[in-house]
């Protein structure tokens, strides 16, 4: 999925890029349309204006061609054919040909202003034969006007003429008389018109400046009024279109109109010879930078942008992991709560649950405390009541009707002989034996009275017994809860060894009691620590029954000790032993070598250690043995209190049978 | 080069160039008698005496009666040679006579230099001239004309039908206005007694052509002039000279020949008769005076309808 995204990402980067690309193409493309169109515009209207200027130049031509076609410049060669003389006809012809020239300076105007500011009309050999107005004009003399004289051609020509650096614009047209040249027309145009009308920018505010150029490179200023030499370069004749730097423009030449690079437009005004120049600051045509900058500038904006956008997407993706880390970590952290939550609930279920199994256990095991101890109790009960059994058999064998039946003969006879008892006993044999019989008889009866008396004194003490035990059963019958008592370890020694002393009796294991008489009191529930023992010993001779009838010594030591630190007791037996491997996991909740619940000896060693104790198990391998030894934190020496649990019961007879033994 | 060497070569040159027939010996002036068509045709050239005037001879080169007799020489099959003349010598550089005009009447006074074979330069036949000279068929409508600068007081009369009453009328106008003439020529105002109207006559010196000008300058009031330049007047400085009226009956304008030349007169003749059916006549008219033929309809008419029938 992340592949994915990018992927989609870089695609989309990809065409984010190419987008960009493209608009700043695009840009660039514009920027370029524009600086063309522009440079076009630039070029069209200074064409246009070219085409303005020619127009009107054409205009002055058809004027000077009206003019030489006009009947007056006619009539006044005519008459000079005719051999008019100045004083008479040909004076009138001049008069006509002034007073027509005199009309066409007035009424060619060209806003208002005249477009004429001197006509001439000269003869073939150049000699002013009309002067319109008669004022010291642009040249002087006759000698000047040569130059504007075109006889061998018929066309109307423009001529430029700078006296000092003066421009004057003169139209010349030569006047040929039935096909031959006869004279010339002259007008020199107004420089008003054509530097402030016709090169006239368009708007004021804007900073083209148009100007004429004339063939021999000189341009003129109309700023200043003048002319100077320009040089314009441009890279072939045919250019329109010349770059300019001011300090192209004629060294030692101040200029006004040329302040700053500038792009000029040179449109050569057709059949003149000047060339429109159309000067613009190129700041002001393509603004103060070219378009590889904006674009340069955009693309490294944009640049930066992609690169901030990476940056930002690279945060943003790092964010994006870290928030997607965070809530993923947030949802496993709210998993792992809920989970704890979950754990936690059910460790608590289960804490319950093993409280309450552990509840269930310790009251199972107490409960098979209670029930082994009340098996050991009726097991000793058992076996108190085995005897009594015997005594009651014996007492039923003892049958006292047999007696009391020939007691009963015996009175019959003596009864149905009583009236003649004396015969009876005297004589009859019968009567005789009566007496040996009720002799034999009254023996019989004391003898089993004897008997009965002793097997009472049996039951008796066998009940006696049981009461012992089921006393000593209710004194050690645990409680549900824990009650803690100063005790006297050795006593409670005994007593479980008193309460074991069926199941040892029974498989004659050798008890062997070596108890310190120096044992401080001991306050703990003398109950659960008497299930323990209970448990010790019933596992000890149980490990002493795996022994399978081997020829074994079968005994158990019970040591008590006291030393700096601890006060304790230690069982041994002589049973099966413990596979080293396995010591350590005896006290395991479950493990068990016998099929068990496992919880014996885990309850044995959690009752202990809860008391600040510590229970061991030592065994030397199979078939060695095991020592069980239990520790308990020394108690501060204080005034011994007397255990107020009941007074040991007597020890059981077992016990002096064990010692009897 | 050295004066004298200069002035060697040039003499060689004139030398060569009389003996080549570069140079005309009439126009050398020669006293030869006039010469007739077999002497025109024999010398292979025909001169052609004109005054520049009006549009007969322009001067420059043309003019109607220029391209007429260079069309007769071409039907001749001779070169044709402008030879340009005055109006005082034209008589005798044809006739090879100088003659003085006395009315109606001529006066020879002198021998003068044949330099031509004709004239032909809007040339008015007048009864005195007829005595030197015959005229070939009348090319051109003319008479005399009193014109007025346009700011004259001098008022144009109202024509009738009757050419007298209008030269009546424009004589009676004439009294204290100063006019000019040409004297020994079709504008002397003694042909047409201006002076007994009470005008003040002033005989012009200058150029017959520049009597219009004159006016035009303030010179004079008024001038004579003969329609042709009168035509060309109105049409060269219109609205600046008026047309008082008819100071004389219509005239006529014609080549001139030398009575010793008939066969070449003949000739001429033949030949304008041909123009005039072919419409070569008319064409000229129309080009060198196109107003004439508002003036003098009828004078054309024959020609016209010739010219159209060729058409």
């Amino acid at each position: 999925m992340i592949n994915r995204i990018k992927i989609a990402m870089i695609i989309f980067g990809l065409l984010l890029i190419a987008m960009i690309g493209s608009t700043l193409w695009m840009n660039y493309n514009a920027q370029m349309a524009l600086r063309r169109s522009a440079t076009s515009r630039l070029l069209h209207d200074t064409e246009r204006q070219a085409v303005n200027l020619e127009y009107f130049f054409t205009e002055r031509k058809d004027d000077l061609r009206d003019l030489t076609q006009n009947r007056e410049l006619s009539v006044f060669f005519e008459n000079q054919a005719l051999g008019m003389s100045m004083a008479y006809g040909l004076r009138a012809s001049l008069l006509t040909i002034a007073q027509k020239l005199e009309n066409v300076l007035d009424n060619k105007r060209f806003y208002n202003d005249p477009i004429y500011t001197r006509l001439l009309f000269l003869d073939e050999s150049g000699e002013v034969l009309v002067d319109i107005p008669q004022t010291e004009g642009v040249t002087a003399g006759n000698e000047s006007w040569l130059a504007y004289r075109t006889p061998g051609r018929q066309t109307i020509e423009i001529f430029k003429s700078h006296r000092e650096s003066y421009l004057d614009v003169i139209i010349s047209a030569g006047y040929f008389f039935k096909g031959h040249y006869a004279g010339q027309l002259v007008a020199v145009l107004s420089q008003q018109i054509i530097f402030d009308h016709l090169l006239k920018p368009e708007s004021n505010a804007s900073r083209r400046q148009m100007e004429l150029l004339c063939e021999d490179g000189s341009l003129h200023d109309s700023t200043a009024i003048r002319l100077f030499p320009a040089h314009l370069k441009a890279e072939s004749t045919t250019d329109k279109l010349i770059y300019i730097d001011p300090e192209t423009i004629s060294s030692g030449t101040t200029t006004e109109i040329i302040q700053e690079p500038s792009l000029a437009v040179r449109i050569p005004i057709r059949k003149t010879p000047f060339s429109i120049v159309v000067i613009a600051p190129i700041g002001s045509l393509f603004g103060g930078t070219p378009p590889c900058h904006l674009s340069l500038i955009m693309g490294i904006l944009t640049f930066i942008i992609i690169v901030g956008i990476a940056t930002l997407w690279r945060l943003n993706t790092k964010n994006m992991v870290l928030h997607t880390r965070l809530e993923e970590t947030a949802k496993r952290e709210q998993a792992i709560k809920k989970y704890q939550e979950n754990l936690e609930r059910l460790v608590k279920k289960r804490t319950r649950d093993l409280k309450a199994a552990q509840s269930r256990l310790i009251n199972k095991a107490m409960e098979a405390g209670r029930a082994q101890l009340s098996a050991m109790v009726l097991h000793n009960i058992g076996n108190a009541l085995t005897p009594i059994g015997v005594f009651m058999s014996g007492m039923q064998e003892n049958d006292l009707r047999q007696s009391l039946a020939h007691l009963s003969r015996c009175y019959a006879e003596l009864k149905h002989h009583q009236d003649d008892l004396t015969a009876f006993i005297s004589q009859d044999a019968r009567g005789g034996e009566i007496f040996s019989f009720m002799a034999q008889l009254i023996d019989d009866l004391g003898q089993a009275y004897n008997k009965n008396r002793r097997t009472e004194k049996k039951i008796a003490e066998a009940v006696g017994y049981i009461s012992e035990i089921i006393t000593m059963q209710q004194a050690y019958a645990a409680s549900e809860h824990e009650v803690k008592r100063r005790i006297d370890l050795n006593t409670l020694v005994d007593d479980a060894i008193r309460m074991q002393a069926g199941a040892l009796e029974k498989r004659n294991i050798q008890v062997q009691k070596s108890l310190d008489a120096n044992l401080l009191p001991l306050i703990i529930d003398k109950n659960r620590l008497m299930q323990v023992l209970v448990n010790i010993i019933k596992n000890g001779y149980e490990a002493i029954d795996q022994l399978n009838g081997q020829a074994h010594e079968k005994g158990m030591t019970f040591r008590t000790f006291i030393d700096h630190t601890s006060i304790g007791i230690s069982i041994s037996d002589t049973g099966i032993g413990v596979d080293p491997q396995n010591l350590s996991r005896l006290f395991d909740l479950g493990h068990s070598g016998k099929g068990s619940s496992g919880f014996g000896l885990y309850y044995c060693k959690m009752f202990v250690e809860a008391n600040q104790g510590d229970m061991t198990i030592e065994s030397d391998g199979m078939d060695c043995g095991t020592t069980v030894s239990i520790r308990f934190e020394k108690p501060v020496q204080s005034q011994p209190e007397r255990p107020q649990s009941p007074a040991p019961p007597p020890s059981p007879p077992m016990e002096n049978y064990h010692e009897n033994q | 080069m050295k004066p004298i060497q200069k002035a060697i070569i040039i003499a060689v040159i004139l030398i060569a160039g009389i003996s080549g027939g570069w140079i005309e010996p009439s126009a050398a002036g020669s006293a030869a008698p006039p010469s007739d068509l077999p002497d025109v045709l024999q010398a292979g050239v025909i001169r052609h005496l004109g005054v520049p005037y009006a549009n007969f001879i322009t001067g420059s080169g043309d003019g109607m009666d220029v391209e007429l007799i260079q069309r007769f020489a071409a039907h001749l099959g001779v070169r044709y040679k402008y030879v340009q003349t005055s109006w005082k010598d034209v008589i005798g550089d044809l006739t090879g006579k100088t003659v003085k005009p006395m009315g109606t009447e001529i006066e020879i006074i002198g021998d003068h230099p044949i330099r031509g074979d004709l004239i032909a330069n809007g040339f008015t036949v007048l009864p005195w001239r007829q005595k030197i000279i015959d005229y070939g068929t009348a090319t051109f409508p003319t008479q005399i004309w009193v014109m007025a600068r346009a700011d004259s007081t001098l008022k144009p009369i109202q024509p009738t039908d009757q050419i007298d009453l209008d030269i009546a009328a424009v004589k009676s106008l004439l009294g204290g206005h100063s006019i000019l003439g040409v004297a020994n020529t079709c504008l002397e105002p003694s042909l047409y007694r201006v002076a007994d109207t009470g005008a003040m006559v002033h005989l012009f010196s200058g150029n017959l052509n520049e009597l219009a000008p004159v006016i035009i300058n303030g010179e004079a009031e008024s001038t004579l002039l003969d329609v042709p330049d009168a035509l060309i007047a109105l049409e060269k400085w219109p609205g600046k000279i008026k047309v008082i009226g008819p100071l004389s009956p219509m005239q006529t304008m014609a080549a001139g020949f030398a009575k010793q030349s008939p066969q070449l007169r003949q000739a001429y003749n033949d030949f304008l008769q041909q123009c005039k059916i072919d419409g070569t006549l008319i064409s000229l008219v129309k080009k060198y005076y196109p107003a004439v033929f508002r003036y003098y309809p009828f004078f054309f008419q024959g020609s016209e309808a010739n010219h159209c029938t060729l058409e």
